[in-house]
């Protein structure tokens, strides 16, 4: 495995590459998971034994060309789902419909994981940049390895890198295998795209979710079954600071699936529970 | 709780549910369709909207008892290929933003267009 500081320095995490079982390139950075604000310094001497730090992926490219990028911030109308793995995508210089995008699902090891305030995207942005030019930057370095021909005639584009004086192309899937024995490239050798060449910042690009969501397929809080879920619900007086006189509470106990049913005495208190009654049932799942 | 066979989709589905309980839930819970949502469960927001012999309905006003024979379709069975021409043309336009309602959207304006080609 191999590790480079970012260039970023306001960062400071350090990227690292790996091969992965079954094969295929795999880049993200390290965050160290004793403290799990995104911007900890994680120093050279503790990426050793004595501190966890455990990698987190952004980016997967299998050997069969799928790119998986990793969408930390939570999805919540802003559309950072879509916008966010867009950046690496641009950068990587990979065709959008070979990307799949999944979710962090709140690991930890993806960092802080939150939305608000519109700052996904400025304390995001630099990082991922670098994060897909760095992949790109790997990638042109496995062909110029195999075809044993100078970086500076390579060129890569369309999930692939490709030599125009001899019309050879490699697709990123062939590579990624050598990728990721390479050493990564410093900061410094990595060049981010001009802005006058990207191809799909800029650009309309539909949601990712949206084929899911005109298929009504399960996407939402509400559409997730865990084993052994229950589910919990509050009847609350109408009346603020009201009480709870009387529940029946053992025909309700009665009904099929419910597991329990109690008053919750309330209070005037703002920030406390109003009086109410909670029932819990059981999944039917 | 009584037995019923609803034609979900053009698939016949049994399910064993209390007679009030809403279609929405018979939907989401028994069945596992979960592309229709709750929004209000009053009917007011649409978000629930499925279509009963091709008309739209409200699937948390509707209690299982009353669908009988009807035609049930969800956003699932809109299209088997999920290629009905609205349901291209809300991804071209990227219609959704969050996309919770989104089903309730489609399925109204589905049977709107089937009335008033």
């Amino acid at each position: 495995m191999n590790k480079t500081r970012l260039e970023n320095p306001g960062r400071r995490h350090f990227l690292y590459t790996s091969a992965v079982a079954g094969g295929g390139l795999v880049l993200g950075y390290y965050l160290n998971a004793a403290n799990n604000e995104t911007n900890r310094v994680a120093k050279p001497s503790d990426l050793g034994d004595s501190v966890e730090i455990k990698p987190n992926a952004f980016i997967r490219i299998a050997p069969d060309g799928t790119v998986t990028l990793v969408s930390k911030q939570p999805e919540i109308e802003q559309g950072i789902k879509t916008s966010l793995p867009m950046v690496i995508a641009e950068e990587l210089e990979v065709n959008w419909q070979d990307v799949v995008i999944v979710q962090g699902d709140f690991d930890p090891i993806y960092g802080s994981q939150s939305a608000g305030g519109s700052r996904s995207t400025p304390t995001n942005y630099q990082e991922f940049h670098q994060l897909g030019a760095t992949a790109r930057t790997l990638l042109v370095q496995a062909a110029a390895l195999i075809w044993q021909l100078p970086e500076a005639e390579l060129v890569a584009r369309e999930s692939a890198v490709h030599h125009a004086p001899s019309g050879r192309r490699l697709n990123y899937g062939d590579l990624v295998e050598t990728a990721a024995s390479l050493p990564l490239p410093p900061a410094d050798a990595v060049r981010q795209k001009n802005p006058k060449d990207y191809k799909l910042l800029g650009r309309r690009i539909g949601g990712v979710d949206n084929p899911a969501i005109v298929s009504g397929k399960p996407l939402f809080g509400i559409d997730v079954k865990l084993p052994g879920m229950s589910y919990a619900v509050y009847e609350k007086c109408p009346v603020f600071g009201g009480k709870v006189i009387d529940a029946n509470l053992d025909e309700i106990k009665a009904l099929p699936g419910v597991r329990d049913a109690f008053v919750i005495e309330g209070g005037t208190n703002l920030k406390g529970l109003m009086g109410r009654v909670r029932c819990q049932g059981a999944s039917l799942g | 709780m009584s037995n019923y066979v609803l034609d979900i989709n053009g698939i016949p589905r049994a399910v064993d549910a209390a007679p009030d309980t809403s279609l929405l839930w018979v939907l989401r819970d028994h069945l596992n369709l979960v592309g229709t949502k709750f929004g209000c469960g009053i009917g007011q927001c649409g978000a629930c909207t499925v279509h009963l012999d091709g008309a739209s309905a409200r699937a948390c006003l509707t209690p299982v008892a009353s669908v009988g024979k009807m035609r049930v379709t969800t956003s699932e069975g809109l299209d088997a290929n999920g290629a009905h021409p609205l349901q291209q043309a809300w991804q071209e336009l990227d219609v959704p933003q969050c996309g919770y309602c989104q089903a309730g959207q489609l399925m109204t304006a589905a049977a709107l267009l089937a009335e008033n080609p």
